[in-house]
């Protein structure tokens, strides 16, 4: 640094310097008097001299009364030495006053020096020191303005915003310190005290309820973190903005809010990191803490800056439920915006902490509501089992399960909906919830054929709630749950009731139609159709229930063996929208009327219509399968087969088309059935598997002519399998499956083809590449209706892997998300096995038992569900259940002989049960008995039954041999 | 008197550029541009005796305690690299750092470990993977960095997982998830544990996974863009082509021009392979 006269460097000792100093100012101030002064005249070059001196050696107070004394004879008519401005030594005087902490005068002397015009850059330094020393005097309202002329200045425009903004916000002019601060931003470079101006302009738009505003600066310091000092000031600010926009309904700007904020350790660690970095360059700042003036109040700033965040920090860390306060805030915007998973994550993190934390019962009512919005079911149900194991009765209990409730019926999913429901009476009682909850379950039970159930529970609501919010829907539902029951005659008499009570009610119209519906369940067809007529005359035309009703006309005239007027009916009911499982009855009936009529014209011609004019309806694949039906019922299979092969070309190059593959199968069918005998007395000829070949690929032009998909090539290549397979032909089919998995791509394979071809695999023992089948299933064709196939398929590989869990959950994903269409015994099954490997007996139990009750899965999953249920018994041990397994066993092999895996095991297991019940002799007989079986010679069981017996003689023979 | 001068009190000083500086143990500082790395020293000239005699002075490296160096200015252009998929010219680009650090790997300031970091990504979008292997293991063994030493770990894992090796990447995710390692790793590890997830067709446990980085990893940008493209297909896998359109236009809208963004314009419909 250079000084302001011209002086020996390094020449003047220390103790010289001071002699020195002390003199000049002894000449220039203080010991001589005026009269003195006014003899001794000191020459302005050495009082400048003495100046610089005292500047250099940082004591700017020795300096300032110095340079005041030289304005002073500046004033008095001396002239300045030459080339020193008058405006220099009045900035120099204004420093060393500021710098000496003489605000006034450095305020005073800046002041003249402002007025007094000059240099841009030397008027530019005395605003601000003018500023900032009006500013320590906490003279705010004026020194804005100053800083605010001192905008103009290119050099000094980003500091003389950031004092304007701080006088202005210090002065309360907040609109006034915004603006400023925003212009700041704009132009200042991204630093540390970029950083800090943003934390302040959001803390000021907060507090003005600028919560947009504030979003917007928030948004600003995204990606600058490492630029913040003040990360404690940055959470609290952040968590202030999250609130507020949350309480303006503005979920996201919320979000983005809290994520600003981290918890406690993270932060902790984050500000002591800084906190050290902003000692390192307070240290540094203190250093030329006699500089510039803007420099002194940088050191100012900075050390302001410390502590504010310190004192941030120490507020977090007076906050026991800190993080879990943050993860229930960002869980509620997470589901305030639609985040259900999300939300479900940051409430778990509430609850996967230890401890009592006051926010623990919101964060479990959040995480039900979250499960519950993502269609997690059991997760839901978990959740809630487990709030109310940890906060029984928790106020928060009832409106989560309501909340959880109202969701699953949002979404249709009805067995999860009364799962939920069978809470409700333990949850919600006394609580005001459990008025809507009695109802919803009623609705629950109803939709799921529990109409007993419901109806009770509508009693329940008219006895607890006589005059309740929902006293017509109960009363409604009470009426419609007896229809339901069968009991038709109760119905009209309480449908009646409803009527008359609510002739106009949100009910009337259903109620007018079910009226019709129970007159027609008790067989008053002519009733039925009066109603119905009635009904048709008094609703609106576009009615959305009037198909219905015409249906319901329909059968009731069919009732009344006036089939020509049902036909009529039915047809009018084709003319209104009707849902497809309505519209799919309506189509069946007139196809099963017209049969019946022998008008297969008329059925093919209904078909053919549809067909038509609804080329893109799924119903289509129905419509070339009647055509094809009827055609073979008209002795025209051959029409038959070239309609609905033609039909299924449409579609056959989409692999997302699933109905083809049940049209193939149709078409299979057809086209597998010997051909009509010739003759009277002849046997029907049965086609070669070349002509059959041939016929089917004639059948198919297009996939032959021209380059077809493969999707299309794999359609004909498994139409021909299942030909096989119908026929037979074992390894004929096994090898156009074989084809189908080594020649075309995964990707190229329709959902249908995939199951079939996974399950082929599997069966192959080829694992992985059947994996690879159900893999493409669940990721490519989720709702597919072969999506179980793959969902159970991928249980089946992971219950061979060992992997029993995911094999639970694989297998429970074919039934609850895919719904099971085909492979419901197999995905039961699964499950019910790997909870016996999981060692879950109660729960394997209850899945076996129902196995073994289905009629209609009757064969071997019974056979291997009856041999489990003996090995859960033998599992729990005791005599008593010994004895009982043993019979489970014992039914094995003496009613399913025909599925002898099981059998072999069923004696087996027998065996070793007699052994352990001490009855020796009967197990000896029973393995025998085995053996003597030959269809079981070579199976593992045997080999297992031969050592038991060798064991046991050795054992009765004490070791001795026989 | 030169009366100018007075101005130059009220100057700022102006900052220099960062110093490429070794730190001794003694305190003593040693400016890069004054020595040479030569054998296992650093060789300062001291005086010129002759046009062909210099006096030197020797400072043993193992008593530098720290260095002071700005980032290499490959760093950015390798990141810029990776960025286009084109992790064989990062590697390139990155060589020269670990070869000016490697003496000092270990030392805090060294960039050896962050050039290492970068170009075991460089490999592994490579599809070099005998050689990031080798990478990942020289860093477990060198860096001391517990990020670092984490990084290298998942990348074995990622390794693994893209060898067809679920269960064993699967382990080692695991191992780390249960350690104390840095918030970072953590991060990352919840990641790949969803990129396992889907390559099981588990799609509850991929949200899990991948959701974690948005609610509880925010501040980790760069692996935002991944947990959401991760989220997006796990979303499809559950049957949820909502939420996964939605996704996908959170990738688009807030992440443009990250590798997922593009990957998902070239295929909008399909279900990327995870790595």
């Amino acid at each position: 640094m250079q000084g302001i006269a011209r002086t020996p460097a390094g020449s003047a000792g220390p103790v010289r310097r001071a002699v020195a100093t002390a003199l000049g100012l002894a000449l220039a101030v203080g010991l001589f008097s005026n009269a003195a002064l006014a003899q001794i005249q000191v020459p302005l070059p050495q009082i400048l001299a003495e100046a610089e001196q005292a500047i250099t050696s940082k004591r700017p107070g020795d300096a300032a009364p110095l340079l005041d004394l030289v304005l002073n004879r500046v004033a008095g008519g001396e002239v300045l030495p030459g080339g020193l401005t008058l405006e220099r030594v009045r900035l120099a005087a204004a420093t060393v006053h500021f710098q000496s902490a003489d605000y006034a005068r450095a305020q005073a002397v800046a002041a003249e020096l402002v007025a007094s015009g000059g240099p841009s850059g030397v008027i530019g330094e005395g605003r601000m020191i003018q500023g900032l020393a009006l500013a320590l005097q906490e003279k705010f309202t004026e020194a804005v303005p100053v800083f605010g002329a001192l905008e103009d200045s290119p050099s000094h425009r980003d500091r003389a915003r950031l004092y304007r903004a701080l006088a202005a916000r210090q002065a309360g002019q907040t609109d006034v310190a915004i603006e400023a601060y925003e212009r700041l931003l704009a132009s200042a470079p991204r630093d540390a005290e970029w950083a800090d101006s943003a934390l302040v302009l959001v803390s000021l738009l907060l507090e003005k309820k600028s919560h947009e505003q504030a979003a917007r600066g928030l948004a600003l310091l995204q990606g600058q973190r490492e630029l913040v000092d003040n990360v404690a000031g940055l959470n609290t600010l952040s968590l202030q903005l999250g609130d507020a926009l949350l309480g303006d309904g503005d979920a996201e700007g919320a979000l983005a809010a809290y994520r600003q904020a981290v918890p406690r350790a993270e932060l902790q660690r984050d500000q002591s990191a800084r906190s050290a970095r902003l000692a390192a360059q307070i240290e540094r700042a203190r250093a030329i803490a006699r500089g510039p003036v803007a420099e002194l109040d940088a050191y100012r700033r900075l050390v302001g800056r410390q502590e504010r965040a310190q004192a941030a920090l120490k507020e977090i860390d007076g906050l026991p439920g800190y993080d879990a306060a943050l993860y229930l805030r960002l869980g509620r915007a997470f589901q305030e915006r639609g985040g259900a998973w999300e939300a479900a994550i940051a409430f778990g993190e509430v609850l996967a902490a230890p401890g009592d934390a006051a926010e623990r019962p919101a964060a479990h009512a959040g995480l039900v509501r979250a499960f519950a919005d993502a269609g997690r079911w059991a997760k839901a149900g978990d959740a809630l089992d487990r709030f109310a194991a940890e906060a029984p009765g928790d106020p928060l209990g009832a409106p989560a399960l309501y909340g959880a409730a109202v969701a699953a019926q949002a979404q249709g999913a009805q067995s999860p909906l009364l799962a939920l429901l069978a809470r409700a009476d333990s949850m919600a009682a006394g609580s005001d919830y459990r008025e809507p909850l009695l109802v919803l379950h009623a609705q629950a039970l109803l939709a799921a054929g529990r109409h007993e159930e419901a109806r009770v529970r509508m009693e329940i609501y008219q006895k607890d709630y006589p005059r309740g919010r929902f006293e017509e829907e109960a009363n409604y539902l009470h009426a419609m749950a007896g229809l339901l029951l069968g009991r038709q005659q109760q119905a009209v008499k309480e449908i009646g009731v409803y009527l008359k009570k609510w002739p106009s009610g949100r009910f009337a119209a259903d109620a007018g139609y079910r009226l019709g519906a129970a007159h027609y369940a008790m067989e008053d067809y002519p009733m039925a159709i009066r109603l119905s007529a009635a009904w048709l005359n008094e609703q609106e035309t576009d009615h959305p229930q009037r198909g219905e009703v015409l249906a319901l006309q329909g059968d009731a005239w069919a009732g009344e063996g006036q089939v020509e007027k049902a036909i009529t009916s039915y047809q009018r009911a084709l003319e209104t929208p009707l849902p497809d499982e309505l519209l799919g009855y309506v189509l069946d009936e007139l196809t099963r009327h017209h049969q019946a009529r022998r008008e297969f014209a008329e059925a093919a011609a209904m078909w053919e219509a549809f067909a038509r004019e609804r080329p893109d309806h799924p119903f289509v694949i129905n419509a070339a399968y009647w055509i094809g039906r009827i055609r073979v019922r008209e002795g025209r299979p051959e029409e038959g087969i070239a309609r609905v092969a033609e039909i299924a070309t449409r579609y056959l190059s989409d692999p997302a088309r699933d109905g083809v593959e049940r049209l193939l199968l149709e078409l299979a069918g057809m086209l597998a059935r010997p051909a009509a005998p010739p003759a009277r007395g002849s046997e029907a000829a049965s086609p070669s598997t070349d002509s059959l070949a041939s016929r089917i690929e004639a059948l198919f032009p297009s996939v032959l002519s021209s380059p077809a998909s493969s999707a299309a090539q794999a359609r004909v290549v498994f139409l021909q399998a299942e030909v096989a397979a119908l026929r037979n032909a074992t390894e004929e089919r096994s090898a156009l499956m074989v084809r189908l998995a080594e020649e075309f791509p995964r990707e190229a394979l329709p959902p249908g083809i995939l199951g079939r071809l996974g399950d082929h695999l599997l069966a192959a023992g080829r694992r992985e590449e059947a994996r690879a089948c159900y893999d493409r299933i669940v990721a490519a064709y989720p709702r597919s209706i072969f999506a179980d196939f793959g969902y159970a398929g991928l249980g089946e590989v992971a219950l061979a892997g060992g992997r029993a869990e995911e094999a639970l959950a694989r297998f429970g994903d074919a039934i609850d998300r895919a719904g099971a269409r085909f492979k419901l015994r197999e995905a039961t099954l699964g499950r019910a096995r790997s909870l016996l490997v999981l060692d879950r007996l109660d729960a394997a139990q209850e899945l076996f038992e129902q196995i073994a009750a289905n009629r209609e899965w009757r064969g071997e999953a019974t056979a291997e569900s009856v041999w489990s249920l003996g090995e859960i018994l033998v599992r729990r041990g005791g005599p008593e259940n010994l004895a009982q397994a043993q019979a489970h066993f014992q039914r094995v092999y003496l009613s399913y002989r025909k599925f002898t895996p099981w059998v072999a095991r069923a004696y087996l297991r027998s065996a070793e049960t007699f052994a352990e019940l001490g009855r020796q002799p009967e197990a000896v007989a029973t393995l025998r008995e085995m053996l003597r079986d030959e269809r079981l010679a070579t199976s593992v069981e045997a080999a297992a039954a031969h050592q038991r017996l060798a064991e046991w003689d050795t054992a009765a023979t004490g070791g001795q041999g026989e | 008197m030169k009366a100018a001068r007075l101005m130059m009190l009220l100057l700022l000083l102006p900052d220099g550029g960062r110093a490429q500086q070794y730190h001794l143990r003694d305190g003593h500082v040693l400016d890069a541009i004054d020595v040479a790395v030569r054998g296992v020293s650093l060789v300062e000239a001291v005086d010129a005796v002759s046009a062909d005699a210099v006096v030197e002075r020797n400072y043993p490296i193992s008593d530098v305690v720290r260095l002071d160096w700005p980032e290499p200015d490959a760093f950015e252009a390798a990141r810029s690299a990776l960025a286009r998929g084109a992790g064989r010219e990062a590697v390139v680009m990155l060589e020269p750092v670990r070869a000016e650090f490697v003496l000092f790997a270990k030392l805090p300031g060294s960039w050896w470990t962050a050039a290492s970091l970068l170009r075991l990504r460089g490999l592994m979008l490579a599809g070099a993977a005998d050689e990031a292997e080798a990478a990942a293991r020289e860093l477990i063994a060198t860096a001391i960095d517990p990020e670092a030493v984490g990084l290298a770990r998942l990348g074995l894992a990622e390794l693994q997982l893209a060898a067809g090796q679920g269960e064993i990447a699967a382990a080692m995710v695991e191992a780390i998830l249960k350690e104390d390692v840095p918030a970072g790793v953590r991060a990352r590890s919840w990641l790949l544990r969803g990129e396992r997830a889907l390559q099981q067709g588990d799609a509850e446990a991929a949200l899990e996974a991948f959701l974690r980085i948005p609610v509880l990893h925010a501040s980790r940008e760069g692996l935002l863009a991944p947990a959401l493209e991760g989220s997006r297909r796990a979303y499809l896998l559950w049957d949820d082509p909502a939420r996964a359109d939605r996704a996908a236009e959170e990738l688009r809208r807030t992440f443009p021009d990250s590798p997922e963004a593009a990957r998902l314009a070239a295929r909008p419909n399909d279900l990327p392979s995870p790595l």
